[in-house]
């Protein structure tokens, strides 16, 4: 089992979520729907942040995340608005000369080769990149530490039509040898349908439905 | 993969964080102040003093105490801005992301507390000695008293101060 949420519920009263229970295996990418509000960010928000109040178990590979944060980093990539994670004064290739050595298992050659595959410069400096070019810096960032879990947060929302197809492409080749699964949010019907093998569907902070992403109305 | 100490990362880490961020001029501003008085009170004729009347031993005595207030309030003012502070901050909006303990956060800020101390006691104490030099006769009396003024009691007082603050903190 990759991720394992085993009943999780907040216990702060601000976007607490609600007795949380599902598992992903590796190899699969899921989605989260739901409407504005309804938890999906704040869902992530309880396995980034070490400071959530919550009671049950959130796993990654087994380990339970609230007793080994820093060393579960490792194993997460995250992709999102939030993740303020990067020096936005100084360009893509100065950040991962930073931030890239804190990571066990960091490859520079995986990061050159996504930022070249998604046409993006590394000499870009990141708080002058647009939305859609963060998340392709941050996608690259993410695989070049080659976490277990990719956790994308409204990612493709701000890409366009054409290269959204390539980006689907290259989270496929991620989860091909099955040592990752990815774990994102979106809007996007047709993306929640065609694009992931699982759809949890979420409200006011429970998940109240985790079905097969075929044929499921979102 | 480099094969450098986390605590070096952290500190190279650290330094890229602070660029661009240095605003306090409000806090440069005070302790520059506060250097100043303190270097204007140890230009006092300690020595003659002490060998004279009662009453100028306890002018002394005020001197004594306020100096070294200065410059706790220094350390103190100075701890706030660049090691708490930033390094809470350092924490929230950065180190959590990727994979570094608070922990290795904590130790890496108090080896820089006092390194940190210990460049800035330095510098207020070279400054004290040469202005002491210049007024008045340096003698081992004014170096006794720019020693206890300038570090031993500013240096206590911040210690005190961390410490009680980390233990209120926890409990």
């Amino acid at each position: 089992m990759l991720l394992e949420f085993k009943n999780v519920t907040g216990t702060s009263k601000k976007y607490a979520l609600q007795d949380i229970n599902f598992t992903l295996e590796a190899g699969y990418i899921m989605g989260l729907a739901g409407k504005n509000g309804a938890g999906k960010t704040t869902l992530f928000d309880y396995i980034m942040n070490p400071k959530q109040q919550y009671t049950g178990e959130i796993k990654i590979e087994g380990v339970n995340i609230r007793d080994n944060h820093h060393l579960m980093m490792n194993r997460i990539g995250l992709i999102s608005d939030k993740n303020t994670g990067f020096f936005a004064e100084k360009t893509a290739k100065e950040n991962i000369e930073l931030l890239g050595r804190f990571y066990e298992e960091w490859d520079d050659t995986v990061f050159f080769k996504a930022m070249q595959k998604m046409n993006l410069s590394v000499g870009k400096v990141v708080g002058r990149m647009s939305r859609g070019e963060t998340f392709k810096f941050q996608t690259a960032f993410a695989m070049a530490h080659k976490p277990a879990l990719y956790l994308i947060d409204e990612a493709t929302a701000g890409m366009d039509p054409v290269f959204r197809i390539d980006y689907f492409k290259m989270l496929q080749e991620i989860i091909a040898e099955e040592t990752a699964s990815i774990l994102m949010t979106s809007h996007i019907e047709d993306e929640i349908k065609r694009k992931m093998d699982y759809v949890g569907i979420m409200e006011n902070g429970k998940l109240v439905e985790v079905k097969e992403a075929d044929g499921i109305d979102v | 993969m480099f094969k450098r100490k986390k605590e070096q990362l952290i500190d190279e880490f650290y330094k890229a964080f602070l660029q661009g961020r240095v605003q306090q001029v409000g806090t440069w501003l005070m302790v520059g102040l506060c250097l100043f008085f303190e270097i204007f009170m140890s230009a006092f004729p300690v020595s003659e003093i002490i060998m004279s009347t009662d009453e100028d031993a306890n002018i002394l005595f005020f001197v004594f105490v306020f100096s070294a207030l200065l410059g706790a309030f220094i350390y103190i003012s100075m701890y706030h801005s660049f090691i708490e502070g930033q390094g809470q901050r350092l924490y929230s909006d950065v180190l959590q992301y990727i994979p570094v303990s608070y922990t290795d956060l904590c130790v890496y800020k108090t080896k820089k507390l006092f390194v940190f101390l210990a460049r800035i006691t330095g510098i207020a104490l070279a400054l004290q000695v040469l202005v002491a030099f210049f007024r008045h006769s340096l003698s081992i009396w004014n170096v006794v008293y720019i020693f206890v003024v300038a570090f031993l009691l500013p240096f206590l007082w911040t210690v005190l101060y961390i410490w009680l603050g980390d233990r209120n903190k926890k409990e």
